[in-house]
């Protein structure tokens, strides 16, 4: 296998200052600075108490959602499906909350955290099913999954679940015992990061340090070549299928449980997508996703504060530079390595 | 109450709209793979496009104007993801979704500056009445006065056919997509056929996105609700279509058709006795029949072999 | 080592150089022709005539969406910049705010020490309910419907039924206008105490025109233009419907497109919707929120907070927006019999039926 090259760490650096550059282009061509802008939106991300627990609360389904991708994405298995996955993850999350009130928190908690990651996975069943034994490439029903899960969500938030007493589509309130607890007084830095970090680190271990993550590396650099060597691919995307429909369920409930304390409809601003761009900034290793994280929260966070300065930058525009950011360090990572690494 | 044979030719009279964008979308796609590239962003370039057609026309009062520009920015957002996944070799999943936020994000962001000032509407193109045809009873309101777009996408498929099926273009297409290797010994630039096939997927998109706003509903509404879903659809159309431009026309017309019912039953009211919310229960139906119809016909959804692999000469 | 493919290089070198084009091109354009546009969020500390105290007051307003969608985002930050410029009040506005978001910054604007946070929206319901809880000395409004029984007492919200007269004045206006004797409502949704905004309408219509039928469509979601958009056209083909009341959102947009097209009169909501559709937009029933913000600023600089905190029961709220292209085209006696009804509203000989169902009824 190639060797990591210093080209690839210098790469990344680049790519990011290419999207910048980008960027830049773009604000002065509708009249905005640059300067002040990119100034916002790092003061605007971590510049009061508020505004960086809003960054680290939003980093917990980011991380939740890009370590769902990544896992699977080892083993060569795309799972499009996170936002899918998470919503109904969410929707099992609520059932079971709604039943365990009578419990203890740390009774409570991990039952409705369980509930989550079995509805995650089992959303992502079908799919996997169709991947391991009809062979039916699962880009497309997981995506189509997406929908109907955005349906069903829909649905029930509007219908069966609605809560009579709110002008809005939504459940009523989990019990008390089931809101994850919160950190630091007054903010939203809950425990749900917490088990996001958590998550990446089994994932590092996992993928790094098992005779089973070997194995899943080894699917996905090559299938051929591991199936011969000795590999049972299809238990390797089985194995992917379960962890990353779990983890998917958890980047919901997290939001649910931690924040919202109600299932709303429409909860999710696409984090299942989002995290697939926050994998590829990770460049789909565990730890360098839990920085990316970091990174596109304080995009996010910092872009809405721009947009209610003094200059008013639409936050579409920001969420334009995400993608930017994405794309240019993956040409400008893909380009570089390609130059410098060793043998082919 | 509705009579049956309203509800009928509603829902057939309101598939055809529904259909065109779907499957402008999908000839492309269908392109696109052909070559061996996935292009995920199909969604955002169309609603990209559907942004640009209708400032464009807005401002200029020239639906031709509008469609050139919608496709020409669908073409400018094929040369990028051509640009990152055949050039660079990026992950074309990857790349694709990453396009998806970036149009996405540029055509409301464009969206947001101008309606500041100005609301955009336009009048979509009207129907053609096509002679004698467009009186017969039933079938003539349904199939014989839509506009020229929605027949154009029709039309265009069917050509888009022969050209992939009876031409040398096609062949070399075809081959480049099942064996990049043997057509660069035969002599084939892989790249460049590679190259074009993206940015005629992107034109087709950008088409698909000015068709809905000129050819269908003649306004832009931000957050995806426009597109809601289609450019997505028309990749798994092309699944449905075995990767063929002729059967994308059933394809596309067949999820055309469970919107359509979807929509009409209610606007009647249909099933709304099942309690509120139930219409995102027939909003689902089409996504279901798209799950059924892989899992029954999955024995023949081969892909092109070289799909999603970057080729590069040894 | 790879050999490159030169007509694969010149392809793509030329490909940049079309996107680097339009780009540049899709700028150049958009800075010609873009108008100096107010922007959406400013701190005003204009110097207004009343004493001092007044500027030093500090305003935050969130709403959900964005000005794009010329209804209840769009009159929020409207009104909030009004406030702004006539009190001399600095005013900060969060748009698009996400469910997620709404605790912590609401928590955000009240330990900045803003004196008043204004929630416009439906969602931020519960929300600013726990939040007000947290923080008695800051004033929240909420906007613009609340039916609930749960506020402190720095809290005022205005009543679900704030619109009631203005829709009832617009079933008798569409009665009497309507020419195929059929009008249809287009509801996103449908919830309980909103409905009144229903049952208002038809009583209005079948007050003027008992004969006249009212059709209601629930599309079932706030964000589908494709969906308003069919179903507009299968209550106008199959119910013949001419005049159609849309209070949908995005799903409304579709709806005011079909109707735009068909030539279909159509009643605007929230705001004067006539830029929407201006050939065929009749008039919309308004939601006077300066009517409803003002005596509560001026209690607020009064100090008498006492006096309207808690929930605000307003049926005067609603009214009729001008007639712009209609102007003409209705009847003296049609304007003479609405201010009759305006005046009999008013004085309580005509009572406007508030009522509000859990489920859609079946029409007609």
């Amino acid at each position: 296998m190639r060797q990591p090259s210093l080209g690839r760490y210098v790469s990344y650096p680049l790519g990011i200052v290419a999207s910048l550059a980008i960027f830049s282009v773009i604000l002065l061509a509708f009249g905005y600075n640059p300067i002040t802008s990119m100034e916002g939106l790092v003061s605007g991300s971590f510049g009061t108490t508020f505004l960086t627990s809003e960054t680290i609360f939003l980093m917990g389904p980011l991380l939740l959602a890009a370590l769902a991708f990544l896992v699977a994405f080892r083993a060569r298995f795309y799972n499009i499906g996170v936002e899918g996955q998470l919503y109904i993850g969410a929707l099992f999350g609520y059932l079971a909350a709604a039943q365990l009130g009578g419990f203890p928190g740390v009774v409570a908690i991990p039952l409705m955290l369980l509930a989550a990651a079995a509805g995650g996975t089992l959303w992502l069943a079908l799919p996997l099913f169709m991947r391991i034994k009809l062979q039916v490439n699962e880009i497309f029903p997981t995506l189509v999954m997406n929908f109907i899960a955005l349906d069903v969500v829909n649905w029930v938030t509007a219908g069966p679940l609605k809560n009579p007493l709110s002008g809005n589509l939504q459940t009523p309130p989990l019990p008390e015992s089931t809101w994850l607890p919160v950190l630091v007084k007054s903010t939203q830095f809950n425990v749900g990061i917490l088990i996001a970090l958590a998550a990446a680190l089994v994932i590092y271990f996992v993928l790094y340090r098992t005779v089973l993550g070997y194995e899943i590396r080894a699917s996905g650099a090559s299938p051929r070549a591991a199936q011969s060597g000795g590999v049972d691919v299809s238990r390797s995307i089985l194995a992917v299928g379960l962890m990353s429909g779990a983890l998917a369920g958890l980047a919901g409930i997290v939001v649910v449980a931690g924040v919202d304390h109600v299932l709303a409809q429409n909860f999710s601003p696409g984090y299942g997508y989002q995290g697939i761009a926050v994998a590829a900034l990770g460049s789909f290793q565990p730890l360098g996703i839990v920085v990316a994280s970091v990174l596109y929260a304080a995009l996010t966070i910092g872009g809405e504060s721009l947009q209610q300065g003094a200059a008013a930058i639409p936050i579409e525009l920001i969420y334009a530079l995400q993608a930017i950011i994405v794309l240019s360090v993956l040409i400008v990572q893909k380009w570089v390595g390609d130059r410098t690494s060793r043998g082919r | 109450m509705v009579s049956y044979e309203d509800l009928v030719v509603s829902i057939l009279a309101a598939s055809l709209p529904l259909t065109m964008p779907m499957l402008y979308a999908s000839i492309g796609e269908v392109y696109a793979e052909r070559s061996g590239v996935l292009n995920m962003g199909i969604e955002g370039v169309m609603s990209l496009s559907a942004f640009v057609s209708l400032w464009t026309t807005f401002s200029t009062g020239s639906y031709l104007y509008g469609l050139l520009a919608g496709m020409a920015v669908g073409a400018a957002m094929g040369a990028l993801h051509a640009f990152a996944t055949v050039r660079i070799g990026v992950n074309q999943l990857i790349a694709g979704l990453m396009i998806y936020f970036l149009a996405l994000s540029m055509g409301d962001f464009g969206y947001v500056i101008v309606t500041k000032t100005t609301y955009l509407h336009v009048r979509p193109i009207s129907p053609v009445q096509i002679p004698a045809l467009s009186n017969l009873p039933v079938v003539g309101p349904i199939l014989f006065s839509q506009n020229v777009l929605v027949y154009g996408s029709f039309l265009l498929a069917i050509f888009l056919g022969l050209v992939l099926y009876r031409t040398t273009w096609g062949l070399k297409i075809r081959a480049v997509g099942e064996n990049p290797e043997a057509a660069d010994s035969a002599g084939i630039n892989v790249n460049l056929v590679r190259n074009l096939c993206v940015i005629l997927g992107g034109t087709l998109a950008g088409l698909a996105g000015a068709s809905l706003v000129l050819g269908y509903l003649g306004l832009y509404a931000t957050g995806d609700t426009l597109v809601a879903g289609r450019g997505w659809i028309a990749i798994v159309v092309v699944i449905f279509a075995r990767w063929s431009p002729y059967k994308a026309i059933a394809g596309a017309w067949l999820f055309g058709l469970g919107y359509s019912v979807a929509a009409v039953f209610i606007g009647a009211g249909i099933f709304s006795s099942l309690g509120p919310g139930s219409g995102y229960f027939l909003l689902a139906i089409p996504y279901i029949v798209a799950i059924i119809f892989m899992l029954v016909f999955h024995r023949g959804t081969k892909s092109p072999s070289s799909l999603t692999v970057p080729y590069k000469r040894k | 080592m790879q050999i490159e493919n030169r007509n694969a290089i010149s392809n793509v070198v030329v490909a940049a150089i079309v996107i680097v084009v339009l780009v540049v091109a899709v700028a150049g354009v958009v800075i010609a022709t873009s108008k100096t546009s107010t922007t959406t969020v400013t701190t005003f500390s204009s110097s207004s005539t009343s004493t001092t105290p007044s500027s030093q007051y500090k305003l935050a307003l969130l709403v959900g969406g964005d000005t794009t969608d010329d209804g209840l985002n769009d009159q929020g930050v409207q009104v909030a910049q009004w406030i702004g410029a006539t009190y001399g009040w600095t005013v900060s506005i969060s748009q698009d705010v996400a469910y997620s978001s709404e605790g912590a910054l609401m928590t955000s604007y009240a330990q900045q020490g803003y004196n008043v946070i204004w929630t416009d929206g439906n969602q931020f319901i519960g929300t600013t309910e726990a939040i007000a809880a947290q923080f008695p000395h800051v004033y929240f409004i909420m906007s613009p419907t609340y039916d609930g029984d749960n506020i402190t007492s720095n809290v005022v919200a205005l009543g679900a039924q704030n619109q009631a007269n203005g829709y009832y004045l617009a079933g008798v206006l569409a009665g009497k206008m309507t020419k195929t004797n059929a009008t249809g409502m287009i509801l996103g949704q449908w919830d309980a105490e909103q409905s009144f905004e229903f049952y208002a309408y038809q009583a209005g219509v079948h007050s003027s025109n008992p004969s006249a039928q009212v059709y209601l469509t629930v599309p079932g979601t706030w964000g589908d233009p494709t969906i308003g958009y069919e179903d507009a056209e299968t209550m106008i083909n199959t119910n013949h419907v001419d005049i159609l009341v849309p209070i949908a959102d995005t799903t409304g947009l579709g709806v005011i497109s079909a109707a735009t097209i068909t030539n279909t009169t159509l009643i605007g909501t929230v705001l004067d919707q006539v830029d929407l559709s201006p050939t065929d937009m009749m008039t919309s029933v308004l939601l006077n929120m300066t009517a409803f913000i003002q005596p509560v600023i001026q209690h607020i600089l009064a100090g008498t907070w006492s006096q309207i905190g808690g929930q605000v029961e307003n049926l005067q709220l609603g009214s009729l927006a001008p007639f712009h292209a209609y102007d003409s085209i209705i009847p003296t006696s049609v304007k003479t019999l609405l201010n009759q009804t305006a005046a009999g509203i008013a004085s309580g000989t005509i009572q406007v039926p508030y009522t509000y169902t859990a489920n859609p009824p079946t029409t007609p």
